[in-house]
């Protein structure tokens, strides 16, 4: 299949992404007119805030609400695309998901300790359920790699995945036990598991931007180290690649971006297969091209999905990761039988 | 995948807790004891109406031979309702939760809410004559006691009415019916007393609530929960009256827009729930209740069971958000101790 050049490709994934933000803006249990919208939005710029006579409560749902939730979702969603490219690369694992190395289930138990504990404790802009499930998260996948990357010479990327399966039932099996022993809870730890920007502004954003940024910066340096390990680890070893660094460096960066991202809005499914898988499709297999592509996807993805999650039953709100998973596992399986060869890895 | 299994464990949690905590969608199957002595005037002990057969919420026949002499109560308010009627001394088991009134928390435990957490061995250990359990989420413990011969009842109000019949027929049950009667009656007198109160409030005058049952994400009361309902009785406007859900999550954006007068939550929630954590949330300024400093948390062992103390927790709401209007009608009480 001919594929469109990457530059046209981007351009258009970037403006897709302008459009559905502004759409995002007008839409919303409050009916807001694109007029309004805009009147908002310029409102809080110096010397122009009574200039479209918006009423202070649109202005807080335009700039406040609906902004700051589309942002969010923006940076959630390519923050779990390139985190998914990051690891199916690693593992040479069409399969491989952000959350493949523990970090939801640790998310999950640091965020069901703080709900049940009723912790009050904040930092760095996180409230403190997301504050715990960062530290859970981080702690999980540190955890994970330290025990399958100790011992002499370079173990194989399994023991990563295999020691994060274990780690991950080992996790989610203590939030069940907590949750069975403080049955009290389990309306706001079941919430928080399902993922959900609702509610979320400013503050989640700013929490989580330093992360995913560094997460971003990390992910420009392994994309030619990624493609190397597509041929394999020995043969990556054989070509002067330290496979053991930059393994480390792929963990990391997507550990940051993931743990960030679930700490913000709780467990979101497929974005980090469905994107992934996707751009692989448009752009080939290459990562310098492959990890812009995803992110701009998963954001595409995310903020698409979260616009039906606030607007389909208003003024209730869907979990957002149930609608990524309704509107993606269809997709995906029809990917699946359509491009068998491409979701195989090539 | 693991995380599903996780799931539906949850599912059916949340689900149990649901029905249990507060109203449904589901249909009341209504507590209805079959022998209505009291109507007919007549002066008969209670323990003349043994053998007696009652249907429960559940919709089961419950046939008791004598009055049962030990009980065991599998949910707080159940355990509120027995001591409530004069049972308290006959109560040999509770749950970890029953703390009301504190001579409950000297009785054996048998467990926790969830079924899984409930020890049917302790249980049979205390060889009782008649469990009070909670309603369908119960399902498993109950079909387990009664293959062992344990006689169980029902209880799953979802309204003032329904607990007034509970606490009538858990007094019947127990040979406690002329103290169930009185208890009732106390409780009725408050409620129309409140409902006369508040009946001179204009609809204007009327303070628009939103009660946070979570802020991550957003949770409130339906109309049909409890709190719902007692929110409505107290003379307040239910921000969230329009949605049938129990505990639904709901859009910051419309909370905005509704701009409650006062928002009111659970003791637990307090930590989020408080003047200072509330305006750091961005937008929050502009609501009336952040402007006007109407923030408040309700004890949720009060506000929660539908048991004798839900003209405690009215009497609360009331007190509350009208406090000139309770002092006229109610002096310096505190509606805790009612």
């Amino acid at each position: 299949m001919a594929r469109i050049p990457f530059p046209i490709t981007l351009v258009t994934l970037v403006l897709i992404l302008g459009l559905i933000l502004v759409f995002s803006l007008g839409l919303g249990p409050v009916r807001i007119s694109p007029y309004r919208v805009m009147g908002a939005l310029l409102s809080r710029i110096p010397g122009m805030e009574e200039m479209f006579g918006v009423e202070s409560s649109i202005k807080t749902i335009v700039w406040d609400f609906r902004l700051a939730r589309a942002l969010l979702a923006t940076l959630t969603g390519a923050a779990l695309a390139v985190s998914g490219v990051a690891f199916q690369g690693l593992f040479r694992n069409p399969l491989a998901e952000p959350f493949v190395i523990g970090a939801s289930s640790g998310a999950a138990l640091g965020a069901t300790v703080a709900i049940v504990l009723r912790l009050s404790l904040s930092f760095g802009g996180f409230r403190p359920v997301p504050l715990a499930a960062f530290t859970g998260a981080m702690i999980a996948v540190g955890m994970v790699y330290i025990i399958s990357q100790t011992g002499s010479g370079t173990p194989p990327a399994v023991a990563l995945l295999l020691a994060g399966t274990a780690l991950s039932s080992l996790f989610s099996a203590a939030v069940s036990l907590i949750m069975a022993l403080s049955d009290r809870d389990l309306h706001q730890i079941f919430f928080w598991i399902l993922g959900s920007l609702g509610g979320k502004s400013w503050p989640q954003l700013w929490a989580m931007l330093p992360y995913v940024l560094t997460s971003f910066i990390l992910m420009g340096i392994i994309t030619r180290p990624l493609d190397i390990m597509s041929f394999g680890e020995e043969a990556a070893q054989g070509m002067g690649l330290s496979v053991r660094n930059a393994r480390f460096i792929i963990v990391v960066s997507a550990s940051l971006a993931t743990s960030a991202a679930v700490a913000s809005t709780g467990i979101i499914g497929f974005v980090g297969l469905l994107a992934p898988h996707t751009a692989r499709l448009i752009i080939g297999p290459v990562h310098r091209r492959l990890m812009p592509t995803a992110a701009l996807l998963g954001a595409i993805l995310l903020v698409a999905a979260d616009n039906l999650a606030r607007t389909v039953l208003a003024p209730m709100e869907l979990p957002v990761g149930v609608l990524t998973a309704i509107l993606g596992a269809p997709f995906f399986l029809y990917l699946l039988r359509s491009r068998q060869s491409v979701l195989g890895g090539e | 995948m693991r995380r599903n299994t996780l799931f539906t464990v949850i599912v059916l949690f949340l689900w149990a807790s649901t029905l249990c905590f507060a109203g449904g969608e589901k249909e009341a199957t209504g507590t209805k004891p079959e022998l209505k002595s009291s109507e007919t005037g007549e002066e008969e002990s209670s323990l003349e109406v043994f053998p007696l057969t009652v249907t429960d919420d559940l919709g089961r026949k419950v046939r008791l031979e004598k009055v049962p002499e030990r009980l065991v109560s599998l949910a707080p308010s159940s355990t509120e309702i027995l001591f409530a009627v004069g049972a308290g001394e006959e109560v040999v088991g509770v749950t970890t939760y029953c703390n009301y009134p504190p001579e409950a928390k000297t009785r054996e435990k048998v467990g926790g809410f969830a079924p899984d957490t409930i020890s049917v061995e302790k249980i049979l250990s205390l060889n009782p004559g008649l469990v009070i359990s909670g309603g369908s989420f119960h399902q498993s413990v109950i079909d387990t006691l009664e293959s062992t011969g344990i006689t169980v009842y029902a209880l799953d109000s979802h309204s003032f009415e329904e607990i007034y019949n509970s606490i009538e027929t858990i007094g019947l049950l127990t040979g406690h019916r002329e103290e169930a009667l009185k208890r009732i009656q106390y409780m009725r007198e408050i409620e129309q007393k409140i409902a006369s109160l508040v009946e001179k409030i204009p609809p204007e005058k009327r303070l628009k609530v939103f009660w946070e049952v979570w802020d991550e994400p957003l949770m409130t009361a339906g109309s049909n929960a409890f709190m719902g309902q007692i929110i409505e009785k107290a003379g307040g406007l239910n921000i969230f009256s329009d949605l049938k859900q129990d505990y639904p999550v709901i859009s910051q954006e419309e909370i905005v827009r509704r701009n409650p007068d006062v928002i009111m939550g659970p003791q637990s929630h307090a930590s989020a729930l408080n003047a200072e954590r509330i305006a750091e949330r961005p937008g929050w300024e502009n609501i009336s209740a952040v402007e006007n400093g109407r923030i408040y948390t309700l004890d949720d062992n009060i506000s929660s069971r539908p048991g004798p103390r839900i003209v405690n927790a009215l009497g609360l709401v009331v007190k509350t958000l009208y406090p000139e209007l309770f002092e006229e009608a109610f002096g310096e009480a505190d509606p805790e101790n009612w």
